[in-house]
């Protein structure tokens, strides 16, 4: 059982966080662009649990921290502060709040505990080489014999899929009038006979990201996770509460700061067009920064926040991309002008900030679908 | 200062939208506008009856001392509505200046407004002068330098009233070596400076209340019209590209209200000020071009609403600082802040 810190004042709680992270933390490891993944990330994974600081929305009688909201908000933000990579850890984010909403007793048993020591990792099977945005329109198939299911079918975008001890993902049970329906949730081992995954290098020549690949995978029907074709509804399952986590500005707060850094030592702030540009940046990350602490006050005390995750969630994304964009520009600067005190190292990392800021605008529904996903309500249109 | 209930903001909201419905509309703007009316001193005192002209004066002058926050709720409404009387500028900016003096008094009952001139950067000598406002009585402030530092000076004068092509009131003023010389003393030293440059910023961030309520409303106007408009066989609604427009300013608005309601929980900071006018300023200007955009040729005629929401955010947008200009002051101190770092 990891300590219920609700009690604790804001500032022991953030102290003692901010403590255990000098503590134990891996210095090379602080770089909010960093990505942990493999060995790493299941170290990093298995010391918040030693030390009692895993899965922060986690109900504790399911062993998480159980923090209430004023306490997850403010978790989030020392570890941003402090400057932690991030983690896919979609046992943690996903897998887990999903099984406390829809699991059997078995399927918690053999998942929650592991997932919390770090050592069953999980990956994600939904999207498919036809199916992106409109991710109901998937065909993977499983098809029902006897306790089991036959499925056969391919994946894409599956992140850290190799290094991953298991796979959750839809496929379609049963043929539906409408696409949503029809679609079931199922856990497996992603070493399971019938599975095998091939790597897609990224533009940061990474390969994090693969293709999965099933052929006559068998799966017990046990292994479904809520009714069957009830898919879609658990798949969107999530501790509702946590979603405000995604309209942080940090990542542009980070690049505005590394944008800051570069610009001193090319006295960039000098140069109107720069300086100008610069302080367009700064006036929106504050203002990014005020709907994002709106967001957080509001979830707090529970109110309705009609649009304004979305929005800050678009925001974040597109900010992040401006800072890159900004950053790029400079490091053009620092070329053209060698001596001039920007180390090389700092150009390389604008152009690592340059195309690792791209697909935030594309995963988790591109910036056009959530578009029309927002205009919708706002034009009141049917769909 | 009482901070605001949200009981008393919702009473205030209330009041303010049933007095606007009833005694202004497009049509009262347009008749100042074409008869040359760059004050009218009937609305100001309906203005004055609801209380609005006391909001941020003390109590012991007649005054409600409700705060900026209930002058931003306010001017909000006023922004829905396209009110073009200069409050912000005749009532709120010299109420701040004015404090508990006698003439805050009659600002209170609504018998005066007081024009201000525009700028922080104080008067040295005779000069012609542009004022927020043009009032009957010719009540001004001017921040002014005789030689003995900034003062913050009273007078009567003869303004000229300029009704500008945006739709926003004005004046004009001729300032001579006797008025200066004879002028009532408000405030002096480095108290006036600090005085006037607060004054300043309370109305950037009133005003930023005001485009914030006119952009929400010019938007609500542009959905209504795609969403009624046919062609092609459909409303313009169903085109994706006018869907996506219609995102874009609808996320520009919400981040005005956060920018604003950040500058009002923290008044002292000045970072968040600058931050909530230059986005309001940016967010009112946008919505309004592209609201007349979306309105097609129907915008850019006179009839149509959605051009004096475009005039009166280009009015607001420049007042008390554009754009620019507070992007700007928020580098600065973002720099100062570096450094000091």
């Amino acid at each position: 059982m990891q300590p219920d810190r609700n009690a604790m004042s804001d500032a022991d709680f953030a102290a003692e966080l901010r403590a255990w992270l000098e503590a134990v933390y891996p210095p090379d490891w602080r770089d909010p662009l960093l990505r942990l993944r493999g060995r790493d990330a299941e170290w990093w994974y298995a010391r918040q649990w030693q030390d009692g600081w895993r899965a922060p929305a986690w109900p504790r009688e399911h062993g998480g921290l159980g923090l209430s909201v004023e306490k997850l908000i403010l978790y989030h933000r020392v570890t941003e502060d402090f400057g932690i990579a991030r983690t896919l850890d979609h046992g943690v984010k996903q897998v887990g709040p999903i099984l406390v909403q829809y699991g059997t007793e078995a399927q918690r048993a053999a998942c929650l505990r592991p997932i919390l020591e770090g050592t069953q990792t999980w990956c994600q099977g939904y999207s498919e080489p036809g199916a992106g945005s409109d991710l109901a329109a998937l065909r993977t198939r499983a098809e029902r014999e006897g306790d089991s299911f036959r499925v056969n079918g391919q994946k894409i975008w599956t992140t850290q899929a190799e290094e991953s001890t298991h796979l959750y993902f839809l496929a379609r049970t049963s043929a539906a009038p409408k696409k949503q329906m029809g679609i079931s949730l199922f856990l497996v081992r992603r070493n399971a006979p019938g599975i095998t995954v091939r790597p897609i290098r990224n533009l940061l020549g990474e390969r994090e990201f693969y293709e999965v690949f099933f052929d006559d995978l068998i799966v017990r029907a046990d292994a479904v996770v809520g009714a069957v074709d009830q898919g879609w509804t658990v798949a969107k399952a999530l501790l509702g509460h946590e979603r405000f986590a995604q309209g942080s500005p940090a990542l542009a707060r980070h690049t505005y700061r590394l944008l800051c850094t570069m610009a001193g030592p090319l006295g960039a702030f000098d140069d109107p067009a720069f300086a100008d540009r610069i302080a367009r940046l700064g006036c929106e990350l504050s203002d990014a920064d005020a709907l994002y602490a709106e967001n957080c006050a509001g979830v707090a005390s529970g109110a309705d926040l009609g649009d304004s995750l979305p929005i800050a969630k678009l925001v974040a994304a597109e900010l992040f991309q401006a800072m890159a964009e900004c950053l790029q520009d400079l490091a053009a600067e620092a070329k053209a002008r060698p001596g001039c005190g920007v180390p090389v190292a700092w150009i390389d990392e604008a152009a690592r900030v340059y195309l690792m800021s791209r697909p935030y605008t594309i995963f988790g529904g591109t910036a056009e679908v959530q578009r029309n996903i927002m205009a919708r309500s706002l034009l009141a249109l049917r769909g | 200062m009482p901070a605001l209930s949200p009981d008393d903001r919702q009473m205030l909201l209330d009041s303010a939208e049933t007095l606007l419905a009833r005694a202004h509309d497009g049509a009262r703007l347009r008749r100042l506008r074409d008869q040359g009316i760059a004050f009218d001193p009937a609305f100001w005192r309906l203005m004055a009856e609801a209380g609005w002209m006391g909001l941020r004066l003390p109590e012991a002058v007649g005054g409600s001392d409700l705060g900026v926050a209930a002058a931003v709720a306010l001017a909000e409404v006023m922004g829905r509505h396209a009110v073009p009387d200069p409050y912000i500028a005749a009532c709120h900016l010299p109420a701040v200046l004015l404090g508990d003096s006698e003439a805050a008094a009659a600002l209170a009952t609504g018998e005066v407004g007081v024009g201000v001139m525009e700028g922080e950067v104080p008067l040295t000598g005779p000069s012609e002068v542009a004022l927020g406002a043009a009032v009957p009585g010719g009540e001004t402030l001017l921040l002014a330098d005789r030689g003995n530092g900034a003062e913050i000076l009273f007078l009567r004068l003869a303004i000229t009233p300029e009704l500008r092509l945006d739709g926003g009131a004005g004046g004009r003023v001729h300032v001579t070596a006797r008025d200066l010389a004879g002028a009532e003393v408000l405030s002096a030293g480095p108290a006036a400076l600090g005085l006037w440059r607060r004054a300043c910023d309370e109305a950037a961030l009133v005003t930023a209340g005001y485009l914030t309520g006119l952009a929400r409303q010019a938007l609500a106007l542009s959905v209504e019209h795609l969403m009624q408009r046919k062609q092609f066989g459909q409303t313009l609604a169903q085109f994706q590209v006018l869907q996506h427009r219609v995102v874009d300013l609808r996320i520009g608005i919400r981040m005005a209200e956060a920018a604003l309601g950040a500058a009002l929980a923290a008044p002292a900071d000045r970072m968040r000020l600058h931050a909530a006018k230059a986005r309001a300023s940016a967010v009112a200007s946008a919505t309004t071009r592209q609201a007349v955009q979306l309105h097609g040729a129907l915008g850019f005629t006179d009839e149509a609403a959605i051009g004096l929401y475009l005039k009166l955010a280009m009015h607001h947008a420049q007042a008390f600082g554009s754009e620019a200009a507070h992007r700007t002051a928020h580098a600065r101190l973002s720099r100062e802040a570096r450094d000091a770092a």
